[in-house]
């Protein structure tokens, strides 16, 4: 099906009719080493553990392997830009309990196996030093030694986050607004990931006229998803200003994971007081954990911005609709780890 | 006569050229770029060295370097330097200054709090860090030409990175008495991989050099190019299979190597050969590349190979991510290894236990744990191939219950790695991005927690114990039945007990942590739990002794091999059984017990396995039949030296011998009993286990060489040349590509036969279209 057979061995054209060769997991593999090998290089933890020593020099390099990566996937995509459905393997008729089901279909599930353990591990990460280490609350009045370490978590300083802007809104604090927005975009884009399979499905719209539906569909998915990294590097590093609204970022906040010398001022009047505490494993997991499903939501865009490209050029159609729906497999679950890590790291 | 003498000169070239590559390894120390990881507030050495900063050794009072030393007297040296930004004094501005000295011979001493020992090599600490000038003492050696190299640092003290830092360097040479050369001392570990790259380097060049004298004519890169292409990019599953195997076997030598310097250190009670850095470096890499480089390629090699056949797909499901697995493998192989160049190898344990992955001053750990992150991301892709094709591309009439036993080994351990690895992957994320940015997950100053890393590692780390020894169990049983000559016996119960060791691999791992203070109700759960494990591997064992009572064996290489994984994998199985019992884990924890132990079931269980598989599989792979009379040579020699190995381990082991020490004492004599001391035996029983070591590395190149000379003048295999009955011997030998011209459809041998309940009620339940349910169930 496919017209680019340029580097083609061997009649392989039983399954996905994509060229049987590629250049792609070389290159994607090559680019991740590079990555990880000059991001190591870039960084270097010092001898306190309390910081990093930053080398300027390597990152770029770091950068360059990201630009392999993709470039591996360009490759990848090119080879699949021609594939409209026509061949959709699917499961041996009779392989119990997966009979005619399509082979990708079992994949994606079973990669979401993997992904469920990678959030289960964080979740085991945060709750084995939540529940162990103290909480800052439950130190106040206390006499502790400066730099103790104790539990302040983001939740904390979003709620503090409130208390600069006298909290405009009432009823939550100001600081807690991107992370509303992010949850409210991620359901929504969940929403619009299955009305571009549902239009893709349709097969009583003239094919153009399709495309561009489901593309708007796609882009709206994309739109969102970029809305929620833009909205999660505000909370983290910006913090905003507008109107009556103002919160500052957690950076500003000095919610760091270097941050061993936290001042925590509790309690009012008679009550107050200050005490030096180590901050840095709260910030660790927190950043850890709403790192890794940014991560998530990164690569979504980046397959996002792919199947956009796609439906506009009117690859999407009632023939190839299963695309979106395993992309949309994949998306609900990045979106149902929201619905997880949201409440265990902002609300608790 | 010809063409075999042509032959034998090919190969004195090729071991000509290894020698030449071994000689010409590199002989100056590689060093890192910084003076050490103390200095916070410069990259120090990234620059050219600076002539404003004067670097300089004298003696203590004064006086200049002597030039002939005195043997084992010690010398107070003044150690300092002059110039630089270092001198702007500037309050407020610390970390000043800063200094590395290397002696290569004689010992170096701290003398106050302001120098410390770091990596063999003096350094200043944090308490003097502002200084210009620092005391320390040398012992001179008792003879031979000395070098000390001294570093300084001349730093601005803004506490960054900034270019305004300067360093400089300066050599003296203190000869000895006899006053020859100086010569430096390279790190052993450089030498070593850097004579591997080396060799591999100039073997493909020898490799090319064959393929131009063989043909002059057609040689040129239009014809070169499609041939590297095919395997760069080829995402065929035989293609695929063929590059895990070149890698495994490479680093299966890489990984034996590494073993045998350590058995060299180990020869004899007090040696030297190998610093304790050294040491430390080479456990970990042997451990890693055993497990991660060597053993889990090579049973990907076959499941790639084997699987699809054996089930009747024409391919694996997925397969460029197929193709991907397989070069995340490489790649994560180079950069685990990469910190060994600047010979700062991880120095963890290959369980990389915490804290001290995240603080160990050896950069290679960062590397160490970046490569495994991909070689996680390898083992993910490669659960997801394994597990859909399983499930979803079976030749018609294929039933669960049909399933080759390899099959389903692959796919339990598929199973077992696909639900674990996650886990570990998580942790070395943690540990990663503690050795980068600094997060503090096992930092314990801020709470992190050195358990937290056991638990996540192990609840990897047992599973994947069983990872590498589950699949060698579906070799044997396919060897084992094909030999006989007959149906393996009790199919149902071996694929339960396979399942059952699948389940129970996951809620046994806190074996692993019985000294670890863990409350004492817990470890005897986890006491019963780990002896379970012993049932479905005793019904393995004796559904394999059955099958061969009830038939009629041919003993060929592959059978002898399976013969011999019966015994010691049964020897490894009982010594497991040792651990569970907490009292005897207790004292036995860190032992050359646990050593032996885990050898016999690792290279006796996964290793024989996959030295069965070789033999068994070798004619179907490549079309050549091996050679017979090398490959009983391979079994009689690498059988015998191998228990010769690993069975005086125990006996070590309860001596008291101590895994991951640098080296041993002995007592000498029987009355005087210092702690720690071992009885004079011990040291004659390392002896006898370095040299079983040697033959065993050995008499493993035989097979290298029968694979080699047998693909290149092997008799031709027949499609089915041991008389199994599974698919892949369906199809010829080798396989065409693609593997099947048509599926092959699975015919019951037995109609009479019913599928049992269980199996019944599960179709009835799980086939969803009715039609022709009743004419399948009935298969």
């Amino acid at each position: 099906m496919s017209d680019d057979h340029g580097y083609h061995h061997g009649p392989h054209e039983w399954s996905h009719g994509a060229p049987h060769n590629s250049w792609a997991p070389i290159i994607i593999s090559i680019g991740s080493g590079v990555f990880l090998f000059f991001f190591a290089k870039a960084f270097t933890m010092n001898e306190g553990m309390n910081g990093y020593i930053y080398d300027s020099a390597p990152l770029p390099l770091a950068i360059a392997g990201l630009a392999i990566i993709f470039a591996g996937l360009i490759s990848w995509w090119k080879q699949d830009f021609s594939f409209d459905g026509s061949y959709e393997p699917q499961a041996t008729h009779g392989s119990t309990p997966f009979s005619n089901v399509d082979i990708r279909k079992v994949g994606m599930w079973v990669f979401l196996m993997s992904e469920m353990m990678i959030f289960s591990s964080l979740f085991a990460t945060y709750i084995r030093y939540r529940t162990s280490i103290d909480s800052c609350y439950s130190l106040e009045g206390t006499v502790v030694e400066p730099g103790t370490a104790c539990w302040l978590p983001a939740s904390y300083f979003i709620a503090k986050g409130g208390e600069h802007a006298h909290s405009t809104l009432g009823f939550m604090p100001d600081a807690l607004v991107p992370g509303a927005i992010n949850t409210f975009a991620l359901i929504i884009s969940s929403y619009t990931i299955v009305m571009a399979l549902k239009t893709a499905k349709r097969t009583d719209l003239e094919h153009a006229e399709r495309s561009i539906k489901v593309r708007n569909y796609l882009g709206a998915t994309f739109c969102l998803a970029t809305l929620f990294l833009v909205m999660k590097m505000i909370e983290w590093f910006i913090g905003f200003h507008i109107g009556p609204f103002e919160a500052p970022s957690l950076l500003s906040d000095q919610f760091t994971i270097h941050n061993d010398a936290y001042t925590y001022n509790y309690g009012h009047g008679a009550e107050a007081g200050a005490m030096t505490v180590d901050i840095r494993m709260a910030a660790s997991i927190f950043y850890l954990t709403t790192g890794t499903h940014g991560v998530h939501v990164f690569a979504g865009i980046v397959g996002l911005g792919y199947m956009v490209v796609k439906a506009h050029k009117g690859g999407y159609g009632p023939g190839n609709s299963v695309s979106i729906e395993y992309f949309g497999l994949y998306w609900h679950f990045v979106d149902l780890a929201w619905v997880a890590v949201f409440p265990a790291f902002y609300l608790y | 006569m010809q063409l075999r003498n042509v032959w034998t000169v090919r190969a004195m070239v090729i071991v000509a050229v290894l020698f030449a590559a071994l000689m010409f390894s590199p002989e100056h120390e590689a060093r890192p770029s910084g003076i050490s990881s103390v200095d916070s507030g410069c990259s120090c050495h990234s620059g050219t060295p600076s002539s404003q900063v004067v670097a300089s050794i004298t003696l203590a009072n004064g006086s200049a370097l002597p030039e002939n030393y005195e043997p084992g007297a010690t010398y107070a040296l003044l150690i300092s330097f002059s110039g630089g930004p270092a001198e702007d004094n500037i309050p407020e501005r610390v970390n000043t200054g800063g200094f590395n000295l290397v002696a290569s011979k004689g010992t170096l001493t701290p003398i106050d709090n302001t120098t410390q020992i770091l990596a063999g090599e003096l350094t200043h600490t944090d308490a003097g860090n502002d200084q210009q000038a620092w005391n320390a003492d040398w012992t001179a050696p008792t003879s031979g030409s000395t070098v000390l190299r001294l570093m300084v640092n001349s730093v601005n003290g803004d506490n960054s990175a900034s270019s305004d830092d300067q360093w400089n360097t300066v050599s003296y040479t203190v000869s000895g008495a006899g006053g020859e050369a100086p010569t430096m001392q390279a790190n052993g570990l450089t030498v070593l991989f850097s004579g591997i790259l080396l060799t591999a380097i100039l073997f493909a060049l020898a490799l090319t050099y064959v393929f131009y004298v063989r043909d002059p004519e057609s040689f040129s890169w239009k014809r070169f190019q499609p041939w590297i292409s095919h395997w760069l990019t080829s995402t065929d599953h035989k293609s695929v299979g063929t590059l895990y195997f070149v890698s495994g076997l490479f680093f299966l030598g890489v990984g034996g190597i590494l073993a045998m310097m350590i058995r060299i250190q180990l020869s004899s009670p007090g040696n030297d050969f190998l610093t304790k850095d050294e040491y430390n470096s080479f456990f970990t890499l042997h451990g890693t590349v055993m497990i991660f480089l060597a053993a889990m390629p090579l049973i990907n090699g076959f499941a790639n190979w084997i699987v699809p056949l054996q089930i009747g797909a024409k391919d694996l499901c997925f397969p460029r991510l197929n193709a991907m697995s397989f070069w995340l493998q490489p790649v994560g192989a180079i950069l685990l290894l990469s910190g060994m160049f600047s010979g700062m190898g991880a120095d963890v344990g290959w369980t990389g236990y915490q804290p001290i992955t995240s603080t160990t001053d050896h950069y290679g750990a960062t590397f160490w744990l970046a490569g495994q992150v991909l070689l996680v991301a390898s083992s993910t892709l490669t659960g997801i191939n394994f597990i859909v094709t399983i499930a979803t591309m079976r030749a018609p009439g294929m039933g669960w219950m049909q399933m080759p036993l390899f099959t389903w080994s692959i796919l339990v351990s598929v199973m077992m790695l696909f639900i674990s690895i996650p886990t570990f992957g998580i942790g070395l994320i943690e540990a990663y991005l503690d050795r980068t940015i600094s997060t503090t997950f096992y930092n314990t100053s801020a709470g992190g927690d050195p358990l937290l890393w056991s638990h996540l590692f192990w609840y990897f780390g047992h599973p994947e114990v069983y990872v590498v020894v589950v699949p060698a169990f579906g070799v044997i049983s396919e060897v084992i039945a094909t030999s006989a000559r007959r149906t393996i016996f009790g199919y149902r119960s071996m694929v339960y007990a396979l399942a059952g060791i699948g389940f129970v691999a996951f809620i046994v791992y806190g074996h692993h942590m019985l000294t670890s203070g863990m409350s004492p109700l817990l470890r005897f759960v986890v006491m019963l739990t780990t002896m379970l494990v012993a049932v479905p591997t005793g019904i393995k064992i004796f559904n394999w002794l059955k099958t061969m009572h009830g038939g009629s064996l041919v003993y060929r290489t592959h059978t002898l091999w399976a013969l011999g994984f019966l015994v010691t994998f049964t020897l490894g199985g009982i010594s497991g059984m040792f651990f569970p019992a907490i009292a005897m884990d207790v004292h036995l924890h860190e032992t050359y017990f646990v050593v032996a132990h885990f050898h016999y079931v690792l290279v006796g269980g996964t290793v024989f396995g996959l030295f069965a598989a070789f033999y068994y599989w070798y004619p179907k792979i490549t079309g050549r039949m091996m050679s017979e009379r090398l490959g009983i040579l391979h079994f009689l020699i690498g059988f015998i030296s191998y228990n010769g190995v690993f069975w005086p381990m125990h006996k070590l082991g309860l001596l008291g011998m101590t895994r991951r020490h640098h080296t041993y004492y002995i007592r000498a004599d029987e009355y005087s009993d210092i702690i720690g001391t071992l009885p004079p035996e011990a040291a004659q029983w390392n002896q006898f286990i370095t040299v079983c070591a040697f033959i065993f590395f050995l008499s493993n190149l035989i097979m290298v060489y029968n694979i080699i000379a047998s693909w290149l003048n092997g008799r031709k295999a027949p499609a089915d040349p041991w008389g199994g009955w599974s698919f892949e011997w369906l199809v010829s030998s080798p396989p065409p590509t693609p593997s099947f011209d048509e599926i092959p459809t699975l015919e019951n041998a037995n109609p009479d036969h019913a599928p049992g309940r269980l199996t019944g009620m599960l179709e009835r339940i799980m086939t969803p279209d009715s039609g022709d349910e009743g004419e399948e169930a009935g298969h």
